[in-house]
């Protein structure tokens, strides 16, 4: 027996989910960017 | 006084602690002949032999004449180590001592895949709940795909200790088998022509302070968005501070050894001791071993479909040879030499290494990230 309300739940966490993580990483990314500007190797 | 009175232990086998032996044999198995992960899997697999003898005193029991609990050695190391998740941490510890995130510098742009390969989480958890299984359990399943043990036993301890030992057997088989999981998927998804890419090769040195900060600026800013995946990051990326200070060398090199062996062997054997027949000869086993098998599956389909994505948008001779998408995933280094040697198949000149490097460092992240993420979003639905 499925129980929708569970699986509704399971997609909206993945559609969050997924759209956080890449949210993360383009944080990441821009952290990356900035030291790397403001922190060059000599 | 009789037979059974003097050897119990006979009498109360049951099948089911036979085939969990049998379990315990092939993962030793495995672990020596295959060398699958032999780390963590022998330790489990030769618990699995230790927890499932009848009475076993690696367990607590109950004495029969006084009626009070005996300790068992392995149900107090799941307690303080488990439990707590301790292990798991101290583990990540080590782990971001080995990490050199150098090669994310040359070439940052390769994190996005770090996200797009934890796809396989979210439908596996999905799928999961298709199958019935209760969104915390699900959470836990999906986790697998993350393609990194510690995250999964991590979340697993927190959400369904009681599937602790099928998702861990499942974790880290399915990393050994990389080689063997990621290859026809990524060939069944791309073109020759996709993978005779040739990517421009990164030579950058990046600078010490900026490896000092990165792990630092990455712990503040994970605190302040997420602050449930606090411990999951903040503890690699301490190991990490420990590793790129340049005035630990000792503590590194200590996290790097010793602490990892010691966790490890605990983690291993302490985890076995949830490979109980009563919790593991079930259907569900082989269902959460099936899952695993869609998370990794998933993955790979996940980072390569998104590397496919961007190069519509990419102008020729900037494309990204879909297969780097494929490293997204935790399992390091074994992904990237995965993806490395399938280049060289296709084009004996195209060194693919540099990038698939980076990516599986991307993915290093990613998998942690994921694991912060589902600890923060599950418990808002449950």
């Amino acid at each position: 027996m499925i129980d929708y309300s569970i699986v509704n739940s399971a997609l909206l966490i993945s559609g969050i989910g997924m759209v956080g993580i890449f949210v993360f990483m383009m944080i990441f990314y821009f952290v990356i960017k900035l030291i790397d500007k403001f922190f060059p190797a000599k | 006084m009789n037979f059974q009175d003097l050897m119990p232990v006979l009498y109360d086998f049951t099948w089911k602690d036979f085939v969990m032996i049998a379990v315990g044999l092939t993962l030793i198995f495995l672990a020596i002949k295959k060398e699958y992960e032999p780390t963590l899997l022998l330790p489990m697999g030769f618990g699995a032999i230790l927890v499932n003898i009848p009475f076993t005193s690696a367990l607590t029991q109950i004495d029969p004449v006084t009626g009070k609990a005996i300790e068992g050695a392995l149900s107090v190391f799941f307690e303080a180590g488990i439990a707590t998740e301790v292990f798991p941490l101290l583990i990540f510890v080590a782990i971001g001592a080995m990490i050199d995130f150098s090669p994310l510098f040359k070439n940052p742009f390769l994190l996005l895949f770090g996200a797009a390969a934890q796809f396989g989480i979210f439908f596996t958890m999905f799928a999961a709940t298709l199958l019935g299984f209760p969104l915390h359990e699900a959470a836990s399943i999906g986790i697998i795909g993350a393609a990194d043990g510690p995250t999964s036993i991590f979340v697993a301890s927190r959400f369904a200790p009681e599937l602790l030992g099928p998702i861990s057997v499942a974790a880290y088989s399915y990393m050994a088998l990389v080689p063997i999981i990621q290859p026809p998927v990524i060939k069944a998804i791309t073109t020759r022509k996709e993978r005779l890419i040739r990517m421009e090769a990164q030579k950058k040195i990046v600078s010490r302070t900026a490896l000092i900060l990165f792990p630092i600026t990455v712990t503040i800013i994970a605190g302040i968005i997420a602050p449930s995946s606090l411990a999951l990051i903040g503890f690699l990326m301490f190991g990490n501070l420990i590793r790129e200070c340049g005035v630990l060398n000792k503590l590194s090199l200590a996290a790097q050894n010793e602490l990892a062996s010691l966790v490890t062997i605990l983690l291993g054997i302490t985890i076995a001791s949830t490979m109980t027949a009563d919790r593991f000869v079930r259907l569900d086993t082989l269902m959460i071993i099936g899952l695993g098998l869609v998370a990794f599956v998933f993955d790979t389909f996940g980072g390569v479909m998104f590397a496919k994505l961007i190069n519509v948008f990419l102008p020729k001779g900037k494309k990204i040879n879909p297969m780097i998408g494929a490293c997204g995933i935790s399992a390091f280094p074994m992904s990237a030499r995965v993806i490395h040697s399938m280049g060289l198949k296709e084009d004996k000149s195209n060194f693919l290494l540099m990038h698939a490097v980076s990516t599986n460092v991307g993915g290093q992240i990613g998998s942690v990230v994921a694991g912060g993420l589902i600890l923060s979003l599950v418990p808002l639905f449950i």
